[in-house]
């Protein structure tokens, strides 16, 4: 009996634990991670500061995009510039810099691909960096990744996760 | 016999009369034997004129003759009618005079079968037009006389037709452009089609596989897989004439490449920034060639497939 008690309540809980753990960080193991670096940062009102897209891929991916959205009323965006990302293999890509809307707040269509016929990636990297100027007023600006869309050499879609970031704006 | 028994008697036979007379008028107009050629035929062509007959009872046999302008019609043969299911013999005719084409005598005639009832034709007259563009023969009916099986007279009326001399149909198309991609690339067939009578009935087989593509006058299509196709090109006109125009290895049709959204033959920049002035856009899957993945979708994943295959830089 005591076997039998000790197979009830501890046995089968720590299979099923065992299971599910299995399954979430097996899940996330394989996410291509995309996120806003640093992750929170505080500038000086009217100061011009940057801030990264960075991939982690989870399995060779060949290209990758996304959607910047911000708060306009606190930071404009300048530019938007290609990052080392795909440049790592010494691969030639091709950069689409999006199209920078400061009215509605938001950046679209950015992306890049490798142009080297087989070229993958698998090294974590930039993928773009952009270049905001603060505004005068003090307050926080989300910096949401929306649209991200990352694929591996055949085109198909891989499976992303997402990490947003934002900015302070203060006075020292 | 008083007064009123005359008028009686008077009366019964105007009345007779009044019944009588029309319905013998109207059974002799009931018969009618026409000539139904096409309205319109072609420069050079050949077509057949049949010698129609309606509702005729008993009928045992005929003999008419039939003239046309020899300068614009040539009679061939004449061949067997048919009514109501049964074979009407015309193998009797002859140029009136003879070996001298302008008038033919048919004599058709029954023999050993009880009358024949119905409507059907008493004979195919296959004529050859030798006449030219905007010529007009009649075809007219005359010296006709139809007996029945007690060798007795059938009233009928006869009836000519004309036929009008339009130049040979003569289908025709071209197409734009004569190489190009599979699954990319629309070819447009335009119809060229001269003469005949219109209007015309198009069936395109754009592989010479047999099967119709298209009844358009002139379509489109874009070939799913490489190779050199023949095109068939049938048209039908108002008269019923046929002609082909078939055009053997017309098409050249080339295995997509992969990202080549221009169909240019190379995978470049121009690709890309085609992919890019239709970034973010949505459809249904290969709605338009900016769609590489074929997944609905104009995004980066396009860009992978242009950037994968790249030829140039």
């Amino acid at each position: 009996m005591k076997y039998r008690d000790m197979y009830q309540w501890l046995i089968l809980p720590l299979l099923l634990f065992a299971v599910v753990g299995l399954l979430f960080f097996g899940s996330a193991c394989e996410s291509t991670n995309t996120s806003i670096s640093p992750p929170s940062k505080t500038v000086a009102p009217g100061e011009t500061f940057t801030v990264d897209v960075l991939v982690t891929p989870a399995v060779h991916i060949a290209g990758a995009q996304f959607d910047l959205s911000f708060d306009p009323s606190l930071v404009t965006a300048i530019s938007v510039e290609e990052g080392d990302l795909f440049n790592q293999g010494g691969f030639n890509t091709f950069f689409l810099p999006g199209t920078i809307d400061n009215d509605a707040g938001i950046i679209t269509g950015v992306a890049s691909v490798i142009t080297t016929c087989g070229g993958t990636m698998t090294v974590p990297g930039t993928l773009a960096t952009i270049t905001f100027i603060a505004s005068p007023i003090e307050g926080t600006s989300a910096l949401d990744l929306t649209n991200v869309i990352a694929g591996d050499k055949q085109g198909q879609r891989v499976t992303v996760q997402v990490n947003s970031g934002s900015v302070t704006i203060s006075n020292p | 016999m008083n007064k009123w028994m005359r008028l009686l008697i008077v009366g019964a036979i105007l009345s007779l009369a009044i019944v009588l007379v029309p319905l013998s008028i109207a059974s002799a107009q009931e018969i009618s034997v026409s000539i139904d050629a096409p309205a319109e035929v072609g420069e050079g062509t050949d077509f057949i004129a049949r010698v129609s007959i309606t509702d005729v009872t008993n009928f045992d046999a005929a003999n008419y003759d039939i003239t046309y302008d020899p300068t614009i019609l040539e009679v061939t043969d004449v061949t067997d009618g048919v009514i109501g299911g049964t074979a009407i013999p015309a193998d009797v005719w002859g140029f009136t005079p003879a070996e001298t084409q302008g008038t033919i005598r048919v004599i058709n005639n029954v023999p050993g079968l009880p009358g024949v009832s119905g409507s059907g034709y008493l004979a195919e007259i296959h004529f050859h037009v030798v006449g030219e563009y905007c010529n007009t023969s009649d075809i007219t009916l005359s010296n006709g006389v139809l007996s029945d099986t007690t060798a007795t007279a059938i009233t009928a009326t006869w009836v000519g037709d004309s036929v009008h001399v339009n130049t040979v149909l003569d289908a025709g198309f071209s197409a734009s452009p004569l190489e190009g991609v599979a699954g990319v690339t629309e070819f447009t067939f335009t119809d060229a089609t001269t003469g005949g009578t219109p209007s015309y009935n198009y069936e395109w087989d754009f592989d010479n596989d047999g099967t119709v593509d298209s009844t358009t006058a002139s379509p489109t299509h874009i070939y799913a897989s490489a190779g050199t196709c023949t095109v068939s090109f049938t048209v039908t006109d108002a008269s019923g004439n046929t002609d082909i125009e078939s055009k053997e290895n017309h098409i050249t049709i080339t295995a997509a490449t992969p990202g080549d959204v221009n169909s240019d033959g190379h995978v470049n920049e121009e690709d890309m920034m085609l992919v890019y002035d239709h970034f973010g856009e949505t459809g249904s899957p290969g709605w338009i060639a900016e769609d590489v993945t074929r997944d609905g979708a104009i995004n980066v994943l396009d860009m992978i497939l242009i950037g994968q295959n790249w030829t140039e830089g």
